[in-house]
């Protein structure tokens, strides 16, 4: 599903360069990096779901800060969609968070305008709700190699995952179409640590997306859970640009690294996410 | 705005130099008073037969009445009639001296040069040395030395042209283990790299672990920085020429070497003995046997890569001379039993040298040139074939006239056509992919070009020409009118297509023509000393698409277009060039300063491959490098090689990329140190060492981190604003020839090499990630990051065996 083999293939060249030396080797560093002003950071979703969708404000840190990012609380945050206008308050309880007071539900076809006010400074941006696709299933599939040659440097509980996790959908071929896919074990984010994004430009998709692998593995048991958001060519912008971003080598063979592009103006980072969203979870059993 | 740009300048320039040939050709009409002769003929090794190119050939060891063989090994003296002693000069052979009678009428005589320490022929041979770094005209060039490329350390068993090349002054590299090398402040991509007179696209081997040069089979290989002649053009920055033998055309012989990493075979011999001769080198790598050392996954893996030069030569006679030469490379790398990418180059020349009279050489050549890659994944949902490629037919028409000795005219023209496929993707079986082909695009490129090199007196030697380019981006084919941001630059966000035109076959898209003026001057100080200068424009109508530092393979190829104009570089050189020591030590100092019109970059983040609108991530603007380059080199004895300095800075900027603020390439490095060096200890014994020192390069590195929907996402404000530590590594090699070798039919050899002495952890590449302990499980609550060194070799010991037959 991942529409860009070449990020695994620039990872498969450092991969390579290493094997082949046998002497490569890596470790940690500590760095003298400069010092920055601290930006805004726009953390927000808005999705077809009746919900009170949050707006999250942060600011960036420096590189090595030990701590959480600290969260902008008071500003002024408001959501339209033309005809009707919701004022996000901020969450005491949730420093940085801002919802509105009723849920509502965002509507296919309709533009959503975010406006932010903080310290003087007007962050503003918007987006198209466009409509997804079905999920028609997800399935596990065993992953053999794992139960034949179960890795000795794992613990128990990660040996236990052999199940591999298949996504079915239909694709309509007569839209231009973007999707990012969302995946979770247990209700936890399953991201790679932190480095993996899926998402798909269907331009090189066919109709028939059957029996994709999705990321890491299940275990008997374990609960999994798919989530898929239609999203705009300018948030597939910012999420391919993420991509490049949490995947990079430092300018050797992959691109030199620059901040995600995205539909926010005003001098903030992050994005204005506007989706329509379809969901499956599914079980994984005993293997037999 | 720089100065060089300006219509006037160029104006000017052009003039003059047409003004400088139309007084060459009068001059001779005008002093025309005695009856003068022609000598001319080839200059040869009298072991193999090969031609050698560029022998000075003088007559009564006036150097002013001399002439260099050209790059066919032809020579032509028009001298008034009389006696005369025939001197010939050549690196690593014995002078050779011949008399000749010029009172009769022309003559033809090919001159036939003993290598050193082999004086056997009858002639008068004389321990004079070449000293053509302070005679030639030519600046800014390096001549790599194959043979002792041969004896230098090797990595994993192979030794290889592309590191020698690096070591060069004014030549960068982004870091070890990478075949691109940077040129005076011009990109990987600025660098025309001809296996006789073929373009290879891409010299990796393994990602750059080794070039496709395979040294067995090559026979010279020049590389020009600067001071480039109007016959060269298509990039910017360097010109590497190399060439391969002809093969032996005395006897039978040949190698075997069976390193750590490939095996070669190398022949070559006669067909018909001194009338036609073929060479045939291969190489193999056998990574693969050696599989079992490695852990798993990486046990199950496959990669290889061969190399094939192949060429046969035809000379029935000095007037008529046949070449065809092919080169064929190529990588493959399966992973397991369901992935697989691969990729080569095949080059074939077909080459006839006429010579019309005796001061009338033509060399026409027929090229063709095909660069292909292929990733496939066979099996599930989503298996795909990838493939493109690239092809180049050329046809290349070049004359040599030898006026007198005081002017030698070369002119010429060359027509290429190009067709660039970007990508085609065709989905594997219950594939999720759907058929996705990027649109072929096709050019065509022409060029005439004029030159001159010119004697006046005793003191001053010119070489000047003019080239004059016309590309077309050619139909079939569409353009796309873009949506633009308020800058004017299309928009890479929000990409519109506003329109789009259709063009028919062979309908021009978009057509650039541009006049090249290149011209040198050398003005001889004293019999030791010479200064010299250059200017040069050349002019690149090809484009990389490649926004890392070091290109990979699946990088492609774009022509200019409606969206790319051609890139432009002006240089300036000037130089001191210096022997000492009876001509056994070279000095050379060179600064220089080039500035370069609409080099090509891409948008922050552009996203080049599979893409089509791939157009609006196109950014143009300026570059500019300058420096001053150091070289002190012993050519000859049993100590030989260099030491070699640069001093250079290489920026752009570009609006569009790093906020329109300039920053240093990717490649910049304030100081480079090399050395080089070859000691023959006795017959026994050799060895070889290098040396390399130079500033890290320019790394764009987090200034910061933020949170972003769980993701902790490194936050960046300039383009390569941090550089990696310091890179310097020494490498030690020896060479073994038994005894017994003197009497053997089949001489051994024994190398064995050791790669980065010291152990220098040099740093290949920097990353981040989330701070994570040994084992790789995250460390608290996945706030805090780390930044990761990567390096690629250690102390590396290797070893091969050659036999010689």
């Amino acid at each position: 599903m991942k529409s860009r083999p070449i990020i695994s293939i620039r990872q498969a060249v450092l991969l390579l360069l290493a094997a082949l030396a046998g002497t490569a080797c890596e470790k940690t560093v500590v760095l003298d990096l400069k010092q920055t002003e601290p930006q805004v950071v726009v953390d927000a979703l808005l999705t077809t779901d009746t919900a009170r969708h949050y707006v999250r404000l942060t600011r960036s840190t420096d590189f090595y800060s030990r701590n959480p990012p600290p969260p902008i609380t008071d500003a002024r945050v408001t959501v339209t969609d033309g005809q009707t206008t919701w004022d996000y308050r901020h969450q005491p309880d949730r420093p940085g968070w801002y919802l509105p007071d009723q849920p509502f539900a965002g509507r296919v076809g309709r533009f959503y305008r975010l406006r932010i006010e903080t310290n003087g400074q007007l962050i503003e941006g918007g987006d198209e709700l466009l409509r997804v696709a079905d999920i028609d299933s997800i399935r596990f599939e065993l992953d053999t190699d794992r139960v034949d040659n179960p890795n000795s440097e794992e613990t128990d509980e990660q040996r236990a995952r052999v199940w591999s996790l298949l996504f079915y959908a239909r694709e309509p071929q007569d839209t231009r179409d973007f999707y990012l896919i969302k995946q979770y074990r247990n209700g936890r984010r399953v991201d790679g640590n932190g480095t993996q994004v899926l998402v798909s430009d269907d331009e090189i998709i066919g109709e028939a997306i059957d029996g994709v692998q999705l990321l890491d593995r299940y275990a008997p048991g374990d609960t999994a859970l798919v989530e898929m958001f239609s999203i705009s060519r300018t948030a597939y912008v910012f999420y391919s640009d993420l991509i490049n971003v949490l995947s990079n080598d430092g300018g050797m063979f992959s691109p030199i690294p620059a901040d995600p592009r995205s539909n926010l103006t005003g001098g903030a980072l992050g994005l204005f996410q506007v989706s329509d969203v379809r969901r499956r979870s599914a079980v994984a059993p005993q293997p037999r | 705005m720089h100065a060089f740009n300006t219509p006037l300048w160029r104006f000017l320039m052009g003039m003059g130099l047409l003004g400088l040939l139309l007084a060459a050709l009068a001059a001779p009409e005008l002093r025309a008073q005695a009856t003068r002769y022609t000598v001319s003929g080839y200059v040869k090794d009298a072991d193999t037969g090969e031609e050698l190119i560029g022998a000075a050939v003088m007559a009564n060891t006036d150097p002013v009445s001399g002439v260099n063989t050209n790059d066919y090994g032809f020579y032509s003296l028009r001298l008034p009639a009389g006696r005369y002693e025939i001197t010939v000069r050549s690196l690593g052979y014995a002078t050779l001296r011949q008399s000749v009678d010029l009172t009769q009428g022309d003559v033809q005589l090919n001159l036939r040069l003993s290598p050193e320490g082999k004086q056997l022929d009858a002639v008068v041979i004389e321990g004079e040395k070449a000293d053509r770094n302070v005679q030639d005209v030519q600046m800014s060039l390096s001549r790599i030395d194959v043979e002792q490329v041969r004896k230098l350390p090797m990595l994993f068993g192979e030794t290889d042209l592309i590191r020698a090349v690096q070591f060069q002054p004014g030549v960068l590299q982004a870091g070890e283990g990478t075949s691109g090398f940077f040129v005076r402040g011009g990109g990987a991509d600025q660098n025309l790299i001809l296996i006789d007179e073929a373009p290879v696209y891409d010299v990796s081997h393994l990602f750059g672990l080794f070039s496709v040069f395979n040294s067995d089979a090559l026979k010279s290989s020049d590389l020009y920085k600067g001071g480039i002649p109007a016959q060269y053009g298509g990039r910017l920055s360097s010109i590497l020429d190399v060439r391969t033998k002809d093969g032996n055309d005395q006897r039978w012989g040949g190698s075997g070497t069976i390193g750590l990493m490939a095996s070669k075979l190398f022949v070559e011999g006669p067909i018909a003995k001194e009338k036609a001769s073929v060479m045939l080198s291969a190489r193999r790598s056998y990574i693969d046997v050696f599989n079992f050392l490695l852990d798993e996954p990486a046990r199950s893996n496959r990669i290889h890569f061969y190399d094939i030069n192949f060429k046969i030569s035809y000379k029935p006679t000095n007037k008529d001379r046949f070449f065809i030469a092919a080169y064929l490379g190529r990588d493959r790398f399966r992973f397991g039993s369901d992935a697989q990418f691969s990729w080569g180059n095949a080059t074939t020349t077909f080459r006839w040298n006429h010579v019309f009279n005796s001061r009338l050489f033509s060399n026409t050549t027929l090229l063709f040139t095909n660069f292909d890659y292929l990733l496939e994944a066979s099996q599930g949902a989503t298996s795909f074939k990838w493939t493109a490629d690239m092809q180049e037919y050329t046809l290349k028409q070049d004359f040599g006239y030898y006026l007198n000795p005081g002017n030698t005219l070369t002119f010429g023209l060359q027509a290429t056509r190009r067709q660039f496929s970007p990508g085609i993707i065709r989905p594997g079986s219950g594939s999720i992919f759907a058929n996705f082909e990027l649109e072929r695009m096709y050019a065509m490129d022409c060029a005439a070009y004029v030159g001159n090199d010119q004697k006046i007196g005793r003191r001053i030697a010119l070489q000047y020409g003019l080239r004059f380019t016309v590309f077309q981006n050619m139909g079939p084919g569409e353009v796309v009118e873009y949506a633009r941001t308020p800058e004017g630059v299309p928009d890479n966000v929000n990409i519109e297509r506003l329109r789009v035109r259709r063009y028919g076959d062979w309908e021009a898209i978009k057509t650039y023509a541009n006049i090249e003026p290149r011209a040198s001057i050398r003005y001889l100080v004293d019999e030791n000393s010479s200064l010299k200068a250059s200017y040069n424009r050349m002019v690149q109508y090809i484009h990389l698409l490649n926004n890392s530092t070091v290109p990979i393979p699946f990088n492609t190829w774009t022509p200019s277009s409606e969206y790319l104009r051609p890139q432009i570089a002006d240089q300036v050189a000037v130089g001191y060039f210096r022997n000492f020591g009876d001509n056994k030590w070279e000095f050379s100092t060179e600064v220089y300063y080039k500035a370069i019109a609409d080099v090509t970059d891409f948008a922050d983040n552009a996203q080049l491959l599979l893409n089509r609108d791939v157009a609006v991530q196109y950014r143009q603007g300026t570059g500019t490098g300058y420096g001053a380059e150091l070289q002190l080199s012993r050519r000859e004895g049993a100590l030989t090689g260099f030491v070699s300095y640069t001093l250079s800075w290489a920026t752009r900027q570009i609006e569009g990329v790093n906020l329109g603020r300039e920053y240093f390439a990717n490649y910049d490095r304030r100081h480079s140190l090399n050395l080089v060096a070859t000691y023959d200890l006795s017959k026994v014994w050799n060895f070889g060492a290098t040396f390399t020192y130079a500033t890290g390069r320019p790394i764009t590195l987090a200034q910061g981190r933020y949170s972003f929907d769980g993701y902790n996402v490194d936050y960046f404000t300039e383009r390569n604003a941090y550089r990696l530590p310091d890179f310097h590594r020494l490498d030690l090699a020896a060479t073994y020839n038994p005894k017994k070798n003197a009497t053997r039919r089949w001489k051994q050899e024994y190398i064995f090499s050791v790669y980065n002495v010291y152990g220098r952890q040099n740093v290949f590449t920097y990353y981040t990630r989330i701070k994570q302990d040994d084992k790789g499980n995250l460390v608290g609550d996945g706030q805090e990051k780390e930044v990761r060194k990567l390096w690629l070799f250690s102390v590396l010991p290797s070893f091969a065996w050659t036999i010689r037959f």
